[in-house]
């Protein structure tokens, strides 16, 4: 096992005694840097009532570069392809090492509830939701209840 | 919540805000939290302000700034040239990280203090209270200093000095000269007084100052012996005056940044004249001397900075850290800690008994930490499930509640 940082230990402890509501992140215990995350799809989204798992991964110089974060359930969403990686500023350019696990899995949350399609990852999803709103809706709810119900 | 308890009592290291939570003055997480650092979230340590006014751990700015030229809060455009050390704050994290178990033992809610202790206290009570338990050292040669009673409520970067807000109870506060030790009205203090008593330098030292003195407006006597500690430790370290940083440290010059399209021959000339290892990988070299330059710098920001040979320790514990560290996993092969496991791969630079120690030290770092933590995992799935349960039958509850922590987490986000 690797040494940890009193950062990581501390996040850790946090997120565990004091967790961010809808979302759970577990560490492995064989690897404290790796995180099992749950998170339930926002109200009023076309994800609701699903569960979504996703890794997290903190790097070794992690805070100074942002954690590794891929959805392992699939889902529909123009900003997420289908590897499950995540398009999403504060993981890449706007990262900052005041962000933390915490601030990162609720900009993920708040990334389903209000998707991009003009700054896609997933092009096809992305040109649907524009072109044809309702149906991408309606897909990305039924992907929700054949890959992320419970 | 009961689960800090516990956790405060496994990783006694691991300080948060909210082990304030359930002791008697819960207000005391906030000061605690503006006292640390955003980006290592622990206590400053050695604090600087950037141009855009906020304030990390030297060495943490430092390393970020060396990853990328932004504030790690607002993201402004930051350089190394801009940042100025705050001595009075390290001053004032020292103090209170030292004296944090303590105040909140004394805190704890079961704990009945004294007569002064009131049912029904209000914040100002509170503070008091809080100045008057703190331990100090009655005998002490070193002036006390009366924090204002509503200090709690002054916003943190106005500092101790500043106005509190209550322009009324400011009228009120007499306060004594940390120098000389004669009480007088803080605005005078902090006026004209405290620079004079600063210069002159010929203060009476042994005017002892009486902390027993009445208040003339009648109040209880803040027998303000918080301070004190932290005159009595920076008089060990620096002298008299609390913003000082010893002699030596004025004369040293801060080493420039490193020009990374210098010649590797001249990148080894460099490290050797600098007592470090000139081995390794050119990229580890240049690793190696950009941290020595940020420990050697941000070193230069303490109150009361090591000597260089404590830097270039803390610059081995980092290499080696980073050497233990690499090849542990990716985030697509996370079953691999095994291997992981054995990539103690030999540093690069350090000789024999150096690398058995700090090995040895990891090795027990890791089992010590490793069981703390499945201990803690433990009581806190434990916990967890105490509270779904709890929470079930008030679903209505429930989904306020997660509203209004979705808001707090928001505020957060911006931050």
């Amino acid at each position: 096992m690797s040494t940890l940082p009193k950062r990581i230990i501390r996040e850790t402890e946090r997120l565990i005694s004091d967790p961010v509501p809808d979302i759970t992140a577990t560490p492995h215990e064989d690897n404290l840097r790796y995180f099992d995350v749950s998170l339930k799809g926002p109200a009023g989204s076309p994800y609701e009532n699903g569960v979504f798992k996703l890794e997290l991964f903190l790097p070794d110089d992690y805070p100074m570069t942002a954690p590794k974060v891929r959805f392992l359930t699939r889902i529909y969403h123009p900003n997420i392809d289908r590897l499950g990686r995540i398009c999403l500023d504060v993981l890449k350019n706007n990262w900052s090492p005041a962000l933390q696990i915490r601030t990162i899995l609720l900009s993920i949350q708040a990334l389903l509830s209000s998707p991009n399609p003009d700054d896609p990852l997933a092009n096809e999803v992305a040109q649907e939701w524009k072109g044809n709103h309702a149906k991408a809706i309606a897909t990305a709810k039924e992907w929700t209840e054949k890959y992320a119900t419970p | 919540m009961a689960m800090h308890v516990l956790v405060s009592d496994t990783l006694e290291e691991v300080t948060d805000p909210s082990d304030w939570s359930e002791c008697k003055f819960p207000e005391l997480a906030d000061l605690d939290s503006y006292l640390r650092c955003q980006v290592c979230k622990d206590f400053l340590k050695a604090p600087v302000l950037t141009t855009c006014g906020h304030t990390f751990c030297s060495i943490c700015i430092r390393r970020s700034i060396t990853e990328s030229n932004k504030c790690p809060v607002c993201l402004e455009e930051t350089y190394e040239s801009g940042l100025r050390k705050v001595l009075l704050l390290d001053n004032i994290v020292r103090w209170f990280s030292q004296n944090r178990q303590e105040l909140q033992d004394k805190l704890q809610p079961e704990h009945i203090n004294d007569s002064q202790e009131q049912e029904n206290s209000d914040i100002n009570e509170s503070s008091y209270i809080v100045t008057n338990n703190s331990k100090g050292k009655e005998n002490q040669n070193t002036p006390s200093f009366s924090i204002p009673r509503d200090i709690s409520n002054v916003p943190f970067h106005n500092e101790i000095s500043s106005d509190p807000p209550n322009a009324k109870t400011e009228k009120k506060v007499l306060a004594e000269c940390p120098i000389c030790g004669v009480f007088m009205p803080l605005s005078e203090i902090q006026g004209s007084h405290i620079d004079k008593c600063l210069t002159s330098g010929d203060h009476d030292k042994s005017r002892q100052p009486n902390s027993d003195q009445p208040r003339p407006n009648g109040q209880k006597t803040v027998r303000s012996k918080t301070l004190n500690n932290f005159f009595d430790k920076d008089k060990n370290s620096s002298g008299n005056n609390s913003q000082l940083q010893p002699n030596s440290v004025k004369n040293k010059q801060r080493l420039a940044n490193l020009d990374t399209s210098i010649s590797t021959s001249r990148l080894k000339e460099k490290l050797t004249s600098l007592h470090l290892s000139s081995s390794g990988t050119r990229n580890q070299m240049e690793q190696r001397m950009k941290e020595y330059i940020n420990l050697y710098n941000a070193n230069l920001d303490s109150i009361n900075p090591a000597s260089d040979r404590v830097v270039v320790d803390r610059l081995q514990k980092w290499e080696a850290l980073i050497n233990n560290k690499s090849n542990s996993g990716g985030v697509y092969n996370s079953n691999n800690t095994s291997n992981a496991r054995n990539m103690n791969s030999p540093p690069v630079n350090y000789d024999e008994p150096t690398i058995k120690r700090q090995k040895i030290q990891h090795d027990e770092w890791n089992n010590k930490n490793n069981d703390q933590y499945l201990e803690l995992i433990k009581k806190a799935r434990a916990n967890m499930k105490k509270q779904k349960n709890k929470e079930k039958p008030s679903t209505d509850n429930d989904s306020r509640s997660k509203a209004e922590s979705f808001s707090d987490n928001d505020t957060e986000l911006l931050l």
